[in-house]
């Protein structure tokens, strides 16, 4: 980590260099112009004053006043943060007073809180916004993608690089060790899938962060509440607006594996040291062999087109659109693409009356490739990707692969010429509705919402031959299908009354929503052969199909009400109450009650900060909220019975039974959440900075978990769900933003956003342990327990390696007994964590968090007349994580391959190493049993985003009767600061397997280039 | 104005309407049985009493089926096979006696064992209530106990103490601890008392019903267990009771005992049932999992030199041993073990399926062979063992002769000592590779070692052979070095489990 701080200074540096481009004024011989500049009665002090198209300029003093030379035929430009631009032609007067008009800032911004919206002056409650144009700019397939390192408080791992993987978002942390994916509202309507969203359709995002906000969304909101504003229908004249990108990606880190030489002497070395045989007589005739990962990966593009319209008048709004994103993987065979088609209209039918509806298309197509990622890193490189020309004849194009020798790998070349898995995904997303204004203050609305999905993946496995363990004797064929079906039907009715300082807003509602999931699956085997027109379920034999099905449904039902009052902007209360029922539960356990509180305090407008002029903003807010937790399966309270198989008679029939699948609780109920939140707004100098700070405090009571039971209750695979224990999370986040403009006309508007929280389990019933991350050579890598961090890392505690023979006799208990008596010299030395005289299980102990110290991300934009540049960075500080790809590649100890140089790395003598054990094929040791050996430091920094960006010129625009355009370039994932070795340390995970590389798909590097027109 | 509350009023109408709709929050579970309403009827309650059965070879978990193996491996007669140390690396360790509680081939049997246990406890308990005949009641429950005492049996020589289990439990009953294994054999012997007392013997049984436990497999299973507890006296007569109930005999030939073309044979007790289905994987992986990797197979589990050796005057041997080179059948003239890949240079012939009798499709899942658990040449060894014992030397000669004979072998007529190594090398020879020579000798007492289980005594012979006189392809290999006889009688309670019970369970000595 010390690395990074390394590199702090330089970007200190280049904030430094902006804050000193301090503009200087030349005198000219020409006209003085002075004069004062005010807002209403109100002098205003440090106003630039520019001359238009010149960097000459200065500023307003204390008094407000200003002298400045131009000439007759100038234009002054007066900007002030704040206030809207105004612009003067000088005309030949010496004396030019202005008066300013505030512009419609962000605090008088209207935030989306969920089946209603509020000023963001009126919050009470911790709401972090990211307008769309900001999500616009990256060009990601996804809305997950888009926000990362966005806000405080929400962090976004990347699932890997795979083409339109989504990211995962944890808000404020992990809230319950079950899933922690926030819900997601589009326009009042809860779902958790939103992936058909085109991110430049997006107006802005919300995230409901502590209870107090997303209270109003009651059983679902746990997790918190990402709450998304599509673009609407506007009132205008036509606009049309363009957008295209274009983008190559290549991997931002490459494996570095042994070669064919190197292999060969790992597994000589190994098979020597162990007391056998070496296999391989001349290592050096392999040469460097094949490079799998350049076998398998590629250059791959990017094409991202966007086109909408909009027009609109009082009466009528119609806004349209249609994009196309296609993104070809990395890793061949893999492959991402989407079309969205949109409409959006809005009727003014009566004084009183609104309707509209709006409508979404969204059909993509993946490819899903094989992972090769954890392949490449494991199988022998000393053999070739085909076999000989004249091995290869008579065989079919699949058969003509290489076996592997060595390892149970099958050819990573052979799999991807197999991989056929293509899914297909069309959503329509809409809804209905329609606004009633009774006056009065009183307006009613009514929304009827659904989303259709159909999803479809087709399979195909082909007949080939290409060594006795990889091979396929009978080519089949798999369909399935889900028909997915979401209703929601909204009835609100607000009220807002205001009375001299009293403003009174409130809300009350009820939904109904509906989920219900079809699928059915078909496969069928032995098609006449591997021709691409006869791979579908027709061309099989029709006594080899095989065909499944399911249906689930569930169903709730909301009554919700909230209302806000404000006394004299200053003094402002929010109360919300939502009540639940879920289909999900027994009758006895069906409701859920959710209540909110929350206050704040406009501090700055009392009478007695007046004269505090510096500080421009200060608001102290506080909330309490609860909400809740019903993510389990449908079936979770019961015990179901699925088929099994065995063979009675002398015939030998089949004989179909039964048998529990799942196992139910029948006693499980809500997960219930609790937060308290406080925080402050700070502006200073007009909102030149501005600084938002909370803390909370959030307690997860009946977290619903799947866990392992005992195995001697007979359901080993089966992991029901139980109410099982209090999840504690505190954390702070703080902002900081920080504008300043020139008057020049360079502008630069910088924000970083730094976010903690800490998760301790507080109770765990019966104080048992949750175990998991089952890994095929480590077995459990986490353990959760009663006041400890969740998913901690566990396992054996190395201490060196033994470098001789007497510091494995001298290595032994108090009573002499020798502790390691199978070890040899260069064997990992154990840690007796539990003093008993045996090195065992029982001797594991925390060997790594996977939670961050905190995790930051940060804005820089520069604006420099028709230039602009912007860098996002994002990071993490503190975290451990786990290199899951190490008990293989990092070991030397089977025949799978090995990180290039690990020959040169592993103890050979003594001295020679105290971190890596020696090369052996039999160890009696267990030297690479889990350990801290596999621990690794998860801090980074890494430049996410970048772009640079050209407005071409107003004037030539308007000759060609457009009315913006705008091209740039820019990059993602441009470079990443690390200690980690892996491929990527930017690691999702669920709750409990946080921070574990799996071998994860590689996140890629972007470069791009791009213009948006709009006209 | 007045519109206007109309309007609201029909608003209002509205949202009471569906509040009333309170139905719309029931909503059943579609597609699936669940345990709450299920043995309502006679099929029911058959299909559950299948489900029991099918533990014994889960449909796509292989592993189970294999981990009989471990009766060979873990002996003189066996190595790990497969030479490739990632491939299947805990079978490996198990093999060679380094075995931590994290070995996922332990933690499978643990699983599979607990899953028919509680399989069976959901049967004994709920077909008594249920509505149908008594007969079916009796006979449905009788089975159940049966393959109870088996999984239990499983467990008990495997992991020593085991939690009992008598009643299905749910996921809220409290922690279960270890019971002696002593009450372990008592509720195996209960089991099968009660089993045997309704089971029909197998010639009483309908053809459809072939393959169900029957009296006799019962019985067996009962005098196994006697024989493990050294309760000879019990053992010799329950035998003799079996042996004299002419239900089984050794008319099938050695060389057709172990064939896809000879299910449930002659001699059979109690055997695994498979078949081949083209979509439902009802059969076995033994001859994939066995078979050398030239021939298609993965090659584990391959026999000993010392075994060979052994063997090599017996006629038992080439239907028990392939070596590299041998001559099979006309398909395989000399056979390929894929010498660089196979720690031995042999396969077992016993699980070796001809080429024509491969099913095409899912061979690892698919093969229509068998799985015997028990047969009656194990009983015969079984009761000699017994009868001599109880110093009843002729009639411990008679069942070894009997078994002799049907290889034409010559009858022998040593006594004492000299008759127990006898009966012992005839169990060996006969047995050879059918996973039973681990449990075997782990039961029996030392003759160099009378205190140490026999396995001490024959691992120090078969390692000094293997580091010393042995040149052949296994030469050299110290499988069997890290043997510890305190220790490596049971295998260890599966970490996990231990994990998750947090403390009540407590691990194996030594590991």
């Amino acid at each position: 980590m010390k690395k990074i701080f390394r590199h702090f200074p330089v970007l200190l540096i280049v904030l430094l260099l902006n804050v000193l481009c301090i503009p200087s004024s030349i005198a000219q011989d020409a006209l003085t112009i002075s004069g004062s500049v005010k807002s209403g009665e109100e002098l205003l002090p440090g106003v630039s004053i520019s001359i238009k198209g010149t960097t000459i300029g200065t500023i307003t003093n204390f008094d407000g006043e200003y002298t400045i030379q131009a000439s007759a035929n100038d234009i002054l430009v007066f900007s002030f943060i704040g206030f809207n631009t105004v612009e003067e032609s000088v005309n030949g007067r010496t004396l030019i007073n202005v008066n300013m008009i505030e512009e419609l800032t962000e605090l008088s911004e209207v935030i989306a809180i969920g089946y209603g919206t509020v000023q963001k002056k009126d919050l009470t409650s911790a709401i972090s916004t990211v307008k769309g144009d900001e999500l616009a700019k990256r060009n990601v397939a996804n809305v997950s993608q888009a926000l990362q390192g966005q806000l405080a408080g929400v962090q976004v791992s990347s699932n890997g690089g795979s083409p339109g993987s989504e990211a995962s978002i944890l808000i404020r942390g992990i809230s319950t060790i079950n899933n922690n994916n926030p819900l997601y509202v589009v326009d009042d309507v809860p779902m958790d899938d939103i992936s058909w969203l085109n991110p430049k359709d997006i107006e802005n995002v919300q995230v409901l962060k502590d209870a107090s906000a997303s209270s109003i969304f009651g059983s679902r909101a746990s997790n918190g509440v990402i709450v998304i504003e599509t673009k609407k229908a506007k009132a205008g004249r036509t606009n049309i607006s363009i957008d295209a990108t274009y983008s190559i990606q290549d991997a931002a880190k490459k494996p570095k594996m042994a070669d064919a030489t190197e292999y060969a002497k790992i597994v000589n070395k190994a098979a020597t040291n162990s007391g056998l045989d070496a296999p391989f007589s001349d290592p050096e005739t392999f040469g460097t062999g094949t490079n799998w990962w350049n076998e398998v990966t590629q250059v791959a593009p990017i094409q991202n087109y966007s086109v909408s319209i909009n027009k609109g008048t009082e009466e009528m709004k119609i806004a349209s659109g249609f994009s196309y994103f296609k993104q070809d993987g990395l890793v061949k065979g893999g492959g991402y693409d989407r079309i969205t088609m949109k409409l959006n209209t809005e009727y003014k039918l009566a004084s009183w009356l609104t309707i509209g509806q709006n409508l979404s298309l969204s059909k993509d197509r993946t490819d899903n490739g094989p992972n090769l990622v954890w392949d490449v890193q494991r199988v022998e490189p000393n053999i070739p990707v085909y076999l000989p020309a004249y091995e290869q004849e008579g065989k079919n194009e699949f058969s003509i692969y290489h076996p592997t020798l060595y390892t149970d790998v099958p050819n990573p070349m052979g799999q991807l010429a197999r991989s056929f898995n293509k899914t297909d995904y069309l959503r329509t997303i809409g809804n209905v509705f329609a606004n009633f204004d009774f006056g009065l203050g009183i307006t009613a609305e009514s929304k009827f919402a659904f989303y259709i999905s159909q999803w479809e993946n087709n399979d195909f496995g082909p007949t080939y031959f290409i060594e006795s363990t990889d091979y396929n004797n009978e080519n089949w064929v798999t369909r399935s299908h889900n028909n997915r079906t979401q209703y929601t039907w909204n009835n609100l009715i607000h009220y807002k009354k205001q009375l001299n300082n009293h403003k009174l807003n409130m809300t009350a509602g009820m939904t109904l929503e509906s989920d219900e999931n079809r699928y059915l699956y078909g496969e069928g085997y032995n098609t006449p052969n591997n021709h691409p027109d006869l791979r579908y379920i027709d061309s099989t034999e029709d006594t080899k199909r095989y065909a499944s099905g399911s249906n689930n449904k569930n169903t709730r039902q909301s009554f919700l009400a909230r209302a806000n009052y404000s006394f004299n902007d200053r003094y402002l209360l929010t109360a919300s109450f939502r009540a639940d029922a879920s289909s999900r539960f027994n009758k006895e356990n069906r409701w859920g009650f959710f209540p909110s509180v929350s206050g704040a305090w406009n501090l700055a407008e009392e009478g007695f900060m007046e004269s505090v002029s510096w500080l421009s903003q200060a608001k102290l807010r506080a909330g309490w909220g609860q909400v809740g937790n019903d993510n389990i399966d449908n079936d979770a309270l019961l015990t179901t019975l699925g088929r099994t198989v065995y063979v009675f008679g002398a015939e030998r029939n089949i004989n179909l039974g039964q048998a529990p699948a799942s196992v139910g609780n029948a006693d499980l109920q809500w997960e219930t959440v609790e937060d308290m939140n406080i925080g402050a707004d700070l502006g200073f100098w007009n909102q030149k900075l501005s600084a938002s700070v909370d803390y909370y405090e959030r307690r997860s009571k009946d977290m619903l978990l799947a866990t392992s039971i005992p195995y001697y209750l007979g359901s080993a695979w089966s992991t029901p769900y139980a109410n099982i224990g209090t999840l504690t999370t505190k954390g702070f986040e703080l902002v900081l933003t920080y504008r300043k403009e020139y008057a020049s006309g360079f502008r630069m508007t910088h924000s970083l956003n730094l976010s903690k929280a800490s998760s301790k389990i507080t109770k765990l019933v019966a104080g048992e342990a949750i175990w998991s991350g089952n890994h095929q050579r480590l077995e459990n890598l986490t353990r959760t327990v009663e006041g400890g961090v969740a998913g901690e890392f566990f396992g054996m505690v190395t201490d060196g390696i033994f470098q001789n023979e007497s510091e494995v006799i001298n290595y032994t208990d108090e009573f002499g007994n020798v502790l390691q008596p199978h070890a040899q010299p260069g064997d990992m030395r154990f840690k007796d964590v539990n003093g008993d005289g045996l090195i065992n299980a029982d001797d594991r102990a925390v060997i790594g968090n996977p939670e961050a110290d905190f995790t930051f991300g940060m804005n820089l934009n520069f604006e420099y007349k028709n230039f602009d540049i912007s860098m996002l960075f994002t990071g993490s500080y503190g975290n451990d994580v786990l290199n899951a790809v190490k008990p293989y590649a990092g070991t030397g100890s089977e025949r799978y391959n090995s990180f290039a140089g690990l020959l040169d790395k592993a103890w050979d003598g003594e001295g020679s190493s105290n971190t890596q054990p020696r090369l052996a094929a039999i160890d009696d040791n267990n030297n690479f049993i889990y350990s801290d050996f596999y621990i690794e430091d998860g801090s980074h920094l890494r430049l996410k985003s970048m772009q640079l960006g050209y407005n071409f010129p107003q004037t030539w625009i308007e000759k060609v009767h457009l009315g913006n355009a705008r091209i740039f370039i820019g990059g993602e994932n441009l470079f990443t600061l690390t200690k980690f070795d892996g491929l990527d340390v930017d690691l999702g995970g669920s709750a409990l397997e946080r921070g574990i590389d799996w071998g994860q798909y590689p996140l890629p590097r972007i470069f791009m280039v791009g213009a948006n027109i709009s006209f | 104005m007045k519109k206007h509350n109309k309007l609201f009023t029909a608003f209002a109408i509205l949202a009471t309407l569906l509040v009333s709709c309170n139905d719309f929050l029931d909503q059943p579970i579609q597609g699936k049985q669940v345990l709450e309403n299920y043995f309502a009827n006679e099929d029911e309650c058959l299909k559950a009493l299948s489900g029991c059965y099918a533990s014994l070879s889960p449909e796509d978990w292989w592993e189970n089926d294999i981990f009989y193996l471990v009766g060979d491996i873990c002996s003189d007669d066996a190595f790990k096979g497969n030479s490739l140390e990632g491939d299947q690396r805990d079978f490996g360790e198990l093999a060679r006696f380094n075995i931590t509680p994290q070995n996922e081939w332990v933690q499978y049997k643990w699983q599979y064992a607990y899953e028919q246990v509680y399989r069976c406890n959901l049967v004994i308990k709920n077909v008594p209530e249920a509505p149908v005949s008594d007969a079916l009641k009796m006979k449905v429950v009788a089975e159940a106990k049966f393959l109870r005492a088996f999984a239990y049996f499983e467990l008990v020589r495997n992991f020593g103490d085991v939690p009992l289990l008598l009643e299905p439990l749910t996921v809220n009953d409290p922690k279960q601890v270890r019971v002696a294994s002593t009450l372990i054999w008592k509720q195996i012997e209960q089991d099968l008392n009660d089993a045997s007392s309704v089971l029909p013997e197998r010639s009483e049984q309908s053809a459809v019903d072939v393959g169900r436990a029957t009296k006799g497999a019962a019985l067996a299973y009962l005098v196994k267990a006697y024989v493990y507890q050294e309760k000879w006296s019990d053992a010799e007569t329950l035998a003799e009771q079996v042996i004299g109930s002419g239900e089984y005999n050794l008319n099938d030939p050695f060389t057709n005992v172990w064939s896809v073309h000879n299910a449930n044979g002659n001699g059979s007790i109690f055997e695994i049932q498979t078949v081949y289905h083209d979509v439902l994987d009802a059969g076995t992986a033994l001859p994939v999992f066995t078979r050398s990797r030239a021939d298609g197979g993965w090659g584990f589990c391959t026999p000993s030199s010392y075994l060979d050796n052994f063997m090599a005057a017996d006629p038992r041997r080439n239907a028990t041993i392939i070596k590299e080179g041998d001559y099979v059948d006309a398909d395989y003239p000399s056979y390929d073990t894929s010498l660089s890949e196979n720690e031995t240079g042999r396969i077992n012939r016993k699980y070796w399926v001809a080429w024509n009798d491969r099913p095409a499709q899912s061979e690892h899942t698919r093969t229509p062979l068998n799985h015997i658990l028990f047969r009656y040449a194990d009983l015969l060894l079984l009761h000699a063992e017994a009868a001599w014992h109880n110093s009843n030397e002729a009639d411990a000669i008679s069942s070894v002769n009997k078994v002799r004979n049907r290889v034409g072998l010559g009858p022998i007529g040593s006594s004492g000592d000299d008759l127990l190594l006898d009966i012992y090398t005839e169990r060996r020879m006969e047995l050879a590779m059918e996973g039973h020579r681990y449990y075997d000798l782990k039961r029996q007492k030392g003759i160099k070692y009378p205190t140490s289980p026999r396995l001490k005594e024959v691992m120090e012979e078969f390692v000094s052979y293997n580091m010393g006189a042995n040149s052949d392809y296994d030469a050299g290999n110290a499988k069997g070095s890290l043997f510890d006889e305190n220790t490596h009688v049971l295998f260890p309670i599966p970490q996990a489990e231990i994990d998750l019970s947090e403390g009540t369970l407590t691990q194996n000595k030594g590991y």
